[in-house]
Order: structure tokens, then sequence, then C-alpha cells
């Protein structure tokens, strides 16, 4: 089953929960853990103070992108007569020109996929990294970027893993004097 | 003043500068012809390179790319219908039909023109402008710099296009982020989780390159290629690259289209200088402007010269608009100039009131160098046409992977520490988010750049006032900010009410 795209409301509001749970997390949790209030003379700010401030306001803010969104729904569903039939009449007709304008190959299952293991590559370049250092590391992020973006041809894969990372290893210590980890 | 300015000139005579200067231009103009990459990306890699350069060079090899990297943007824009950097979206509206009429190389060369154009009027506005401001910001006090960093916040997110509360979300997250580390005035640890390394704050270049660089790489490994279509439409680059009569650009035509230029650059550098805008809207406004002024609004969309210049002039009349603010009140205009002032910090330069009392021969070494450097844009940008075809041609793959290999050099030579580059993966993964969610990014950067004078400020203000918010009531400066705040923060309020209502 292919996955449906978040229309732009269905964004709104997912962002705002994100944002309003994130909100009360800093104030209820992270703010008090993560910053020990110590010695404050009086009269003074804490430096709980504009954390505190900013992450009120992220609550407020996300909450009125909530209330926004369900008094938009509320109104929607009140004032527009639109019939189920009609709607998904509308939304076959949506999804048959999407069939015409030939999107089903321009968004295949793979390029789905491709950020989250994008995302697994980078994870893993990042620790590589630290216990193989610079160009081994490399090689392997750019392997497997290329594969990412659907490069297939072997001999391009290989010569441009090993030469770019060499280049830019040669460029970075030997002209630039910048250490590498 | 002026033993700063022949100073300054004295600095730029010498041929590392044009040397690194015309590099940047080669870059920026590259960079921008190629889709999903952009000035932002190309400078954040670019700073290790600036580590090994002295300021003037540095910052010269820099600010060529941000000069001819959105001119880079329309060289695709006109060719493919694909727009290198956003800001150059309007310009393919006539570029285009130029390139199907075989006229493609005379889109460009007006492009390229009015481009030059665009620089050097606001780069002459930012040299006579930025020290005056300059000298007026230098009699603010803590209160006033609070307020007007607070207007800056505001504006930003209130106009950073999308949802306007979802700006404001944004530039919140941006000014949080930047409370991580000591507090600025009782030395305490926040959110450092018991890393050392946390101390000193987020640095800046990681945070950016992870935000826009990573984010970018996600985005594009998710899409199909956009360059796709480029083997189909082949035929136009032979014809504008060919010299023949049709692709000839001469100057009377150029004249004839001085008042489109003229008034463009004035909407390009106004909205430069407002904040958090960006290249992108004074793009389309000055688009819509020439269509509405011009004799023959009927050939808009159908190949109208004043339809390239008008856009193409206004976009780059935006850079000398965003140094402005930045320059003289430390506060960045959009992205880029963000990204430039991480690298002019870097470099021991700290943008703002005290920046041409302090760095002031390198300041105006800069501004003539902006000015000049439009000369070398002009030739390498004609020379540079044919090339860029080409390398539009080269496959995401190489350029992504490429791309991630030098944010990862990027990232960790700031401080040479791996931490940075763990730093940049979350701000790749948090942007690559806020991105799928339809956030603009540009308020979270400028919150995160300014948030920290901003803290400063605010509880300076407050030690003075021993805790008591009428000192931004008691100075007549900061309460004008305060109040043009609340007023673009209710306006923003009242057009998110009105367009939910619409919708």
């Amino acid at each position: 089953m292919e996955k449906r795209k978040l229309s732009p409301s269905e964004k709104d509001c997912l962002s705002a929960i994100i944002f309003f749970v994130f909100g009360i997390l800093m104030l209820a949790v992270i703010i008090p853990v993560g910053i020990p209030v110590g010695f404050v003379p009086p009269g003074q700010i804490s430096p709980r103070f504009l954390p505190n401030f900013l992450s009120a306001a992220i609550t407020f803010v996300a909450a009125l992108m909530l209330l926004l969104h369900f008094f938009k729904r509320i109104k929607s569903k009140s004032s527009f007569s639109k019939s189920s039939e009609e709607v998904s009449a509308g939304e076959s007709i949506e999804k048959l020109s999407d069939k015409k304008l030939g999107d089903e190959k321009k968004s295949p299952k793979n390029l789905k996929l491709a950020p989250i293991l994008s995302i697994i590559i980078i994870v893993v370049y990042f620790l590589l990294l630290i216990f193989v250092g610079f160009i081994p590391s490399s090689i392997f992020a750019m392997i497997f970027t290329m594969l990412m973006f659907d490069e297939r041809r072997w001999y391009v894969i290989v010569t441009s893993s090993i030469l770019i990372p060499l280049a830019v290893w040669v460029f970075a210590t030997k002209l630039l004097h910048l250490p590498m980890p | 003043m002026f033993t700063q300015f022949f100073a300054g000139i004295s600095l730029i005579l010498s041929w590392k500068v044009w040397a690194a200067n015309i590099v940047g231009i080669i870059i920026g103009t590259i960079v921008g012809a190629i889709p999903g990459l952009g000035p932002v990306i190309a400078i954040a890699v670019l700073i290790p390179v600036t580590f090994a350069l002295p300021t003037v060079p540095a910052m010269m090899l820099l600010l060529g790319v941000y000069q001819a990297g959105i001119y880079g943007g329309s060289i695709s824009a006109v060719l493919f219908n694909i727009p290198g950097v956003p800001a150059s979206a309007a310009t393919a509206f006539d570029g285009f039909p130029l390139a199907q009429k075989g006229q493609a190389g005379k889109a460009l060369k007006i492009a390229l023109y009015a481009s030059t154009f665009g620089n050097i009027f606001s780069c002459l506005v930012l040299l006579l402008v930025a020290a005056p401001l300059s000298a007026v910001a230098l009699r603010f006090g803590p209160p006033e710099l609070a307020a007007l960093l607070l207007l800056a916040l505001t504006v930003i997110s209130a106009v950073s296009g999308g949802s306007m509360l979802k700006g404001l979300l944004s530039g919140l997250l941006g000014i949080l982020f930047s409370t991580v580390g000591l507090d600025p005035i009782w030395g305490t640890a926040r959110f450092t989780m018991g890393f050392p390394q946390l101390e000193n704050g987020l640095a800046l270049v990681p945070v950016l390159i992870g935000l826009f660089a990573i984010s970018e790489l996600l985005i594009q490994v998710g899409q199909p290629d956009p360059t796709l279509q480029i083997g189909k439409n082949n035929f136009f680059e032979s014809k504008s690259t060919r010299t023949s009569k049709e692709n000839h650009v001469s100057f009377l035509e150029m004249w004839r289209m001085r008042g489109v230029m003229f008034y463009s650059a004035i909407i390009g550098l106004l909205f430069g200088i407002l904040p958090g805008i960006g290249s992108t809207t004074p793009a389309f406004i000055s688009y819509a402007f020439a269509r509405q002024k011009s004799k023959n609004p009927e050939l808009f969309g159908k190949g109208a010269l004043e339809g390239v210049a008008a856009p193409e002039t206004a976009n780059n009349a935006v850079t000398g608009g965003a140094l402005i603010p930045l320059l003289s009140f430390g506060i960045p205009g959009d992205a880029v100039t963000a990204v430039i002032l991480g690298a002019l910090m870097i470099q021991g330069i700290t943008p703002g009131p005290f920046v041409f009392r302090d760095n002031g021969t390198q300041i105006y070494a800069l501004l003539v160098g902006l000015i000049i450097s439009t000369i070398p844009t002009l030739i390498v940008g004609r020379i540079l046409l044919r090339y860029a075809v080409k390398v539009l041609k080269l496959k995401r793959s190489i350029i992504f992977s490429t791309v991630l290999v030098m944010c990862v050099i990027g990232a960790f030579s700031v401080n040479n520490s791996v931490s940075d580059v763990a730093i940049m993966c979350i701000f790749g993964f948090i942007g690559y988010g806020l991105r799928l969610l339809d956030f603009p990014l540009p308020p979270l950067l400028i919150g995160f750049v300014i948030g920290k004078g901003f803290e400063d400020a605010l509880r300076q203000s407050l030690l003075l006032s021993q805790g008591s918010l009428s000192i931004f009531i008691k100075s007549p400066i900061a309460a004008g900010f305060v109040i043009l705040s609340a007023i673009v923060l209710i306006w923003s309020f009242r057009v998110s009410f009105r367009l939910q209502k619409k919708n």
C-alpha cells in the first residue's frame, strides 16, 4: 500500500501537537533537569528565565495553532455541504490526474525509503569517523550515498568514492593545514 | 572614516584578494546553477578554506559566492525551467520562453547585466548607509539593543514565508537553541548534559551546515532528479552559447529597461534590509511590478526582456540590502548573511555597532571590493555560461555524496572536534523534520545567531533595572521598538486568522 501524503492542514496539526508536547516537556522536565538554579540573589534573573519564557511561548503558539486547526475543521464541517460521494469522486479524479501526470514513476518506493536509509548512513558515517578515521569512513559514506541516489555504475562508484575523499584529505591537510579526524 | 576608507582600498590592491574573489565567483555561479545547492550550502562548506587565508581574501571568496550564486540560479532557470535557487524562479517565467525561441543567450546576458546592476546599486547604498547607521547604533544601550533584536526576531518570524505561526515557532526554537551553554551572567551550565564541549554553546557552522546542507541531502535523496529533463531540452545548449544576432544584447536594449531595473533594484534593496524575507519575494514582486508598468504586459510570460531583467535585478540587489542590518546592527537579513556573520566572527570581526570602530579598514576593503567585484562577476559570468550547463549534467549522486564529505570537514574543522560533527548530524535531522512539516528554516538560524546577543542585552537591561521591565518603556527608542514588535506580532496573528478564515 502506498502511503498518503500529509495535507498542509494535517501538517499544521501535527506540527502544533509536536511543538505543544515539546514545550510542555521543556517546562516540566528538560529545564528543571537541564538547568541547575544555584544561587541567584533576590531581584536577579535566574538562568532558567529565558528558556522558561521561550518554552512557554512555544507552548502558547502551538496551542493557538491547534485551536485554529480545530476551529477551521469545525467550520468546514458545518458550512461545507459536500456529499461523501462528491468527496470520493473528487478524490478519485485527483488520483486519476495524479496517475496521468506519471507521479507513480516519480515517487517509487525506494524514494520514500531513501531518506531513512540516508539517515542511517549518516549515523554510521559519524561512528566510523570516530573509530576508523576520515578516509575509510568517507569511502563508506560516498559508496552508500551514491547508491541512495540511484547510481548503479560500479566504476563511477568505485573511482569517485576513493578519489574524492583522498583529494579532499590532501586539500585539507596539505594545502589548508587542517587536522583531520 | 576617510583614513579607514583609503586604508581599506590599499588592502584590496592584492592579487590574492582577486584570485580568491574569482574562485568564489566561479564556485558561486556553478553551485547556484545546480538545483538543490545554493550560496548557503556553498559558503558553509567553504568556511574551512577561509582558515588558511587572511581576512580580506577569505571574505572576498565567500562574498564572491554570495554575489554570483543568485545569478547562477538563473542559468538553469532560463535553460531548463529549473531554478537553481528559489530566487530565480521568477526569472524562468520569461527566461525559459526566450530559450524556447532560441534566445537563451540573450536571456542569460540580460540576467547577467541586470544582476550586475542590482549588485552595484545595492552595494553603493550599503557603502553609504552602513557606517552612519552603525554610528547611530553605537548610542544604543542594552535596553535599546534588546528591543531592536526583539523587533528583528518578530519581523523575521512574521515575514519569512509560509505560515506566520510556523515562522514564529521556528524563530523561538532558534533562540532556545542559543541558550545551550554557560549562562551569560551566573555561568550556570544549561542543557549541557555533562558534556564540556557544549559549555561554549552550539557552534554556528555545524548547526547551519546541518540545517541547510544535510537536510537538503535528505530532501533530495527522496525526490526524483529534476535535471533528468535536461537531456530532453539539450538543444538549448548550443543555442544559448552560440554567438548570433538574435542572442546579442545591445546597449540600447538595456538602456530601455533602465526604469524597470532601477525600481527593481530599490525593491530588492528594501526587502533585503528587512530581516528574514530573503531574495525570492522581491524577485516576484518586481516581476509583477514590471508587468503592471509595462506598455506590453501581454508579452510577459512569453519572453519579455523586462521579465528577465526585473527579477534578476531585484534578487541581486538583496545582497547589499541584507548586509546593511548585518554590518550596522549585527542582525543577518537572511540565511546567507547569517552564514557570512559566522565566517566574519571566525575571522575575528563581530558585525554590529562597533564593527566600523574596531575593524573599519577591513570592512571598507570588503565594501569597496564588493562593488569592484561586479567586473570579474560580469567577465567570469559570460565565460562560464557554456561550462555551467555542462556542470548541470553532473550526476546528483556525485554532487551530494561529495557535499556530505565536505560537510563533515566543515563541521569538524571549526573546533577540530568530532562532537561538532555530531551536532551537525543532529541539526540535519531536525532541519529535515522541520522541512517535511513546511517550517521555514531561516527564522530558526537567524534566531539562533542573534539569540545570544538578545539574551545578553535583555539580562543586562534587567540587571540595570533590578528586574523591572519598565526599563524598556523609559527609553523612547526601546519603547518604539517594543511597540513596533507588538504591532508586527498582532498583524501577523491577524493575517494568520484571516487566512484560516479564508481557507
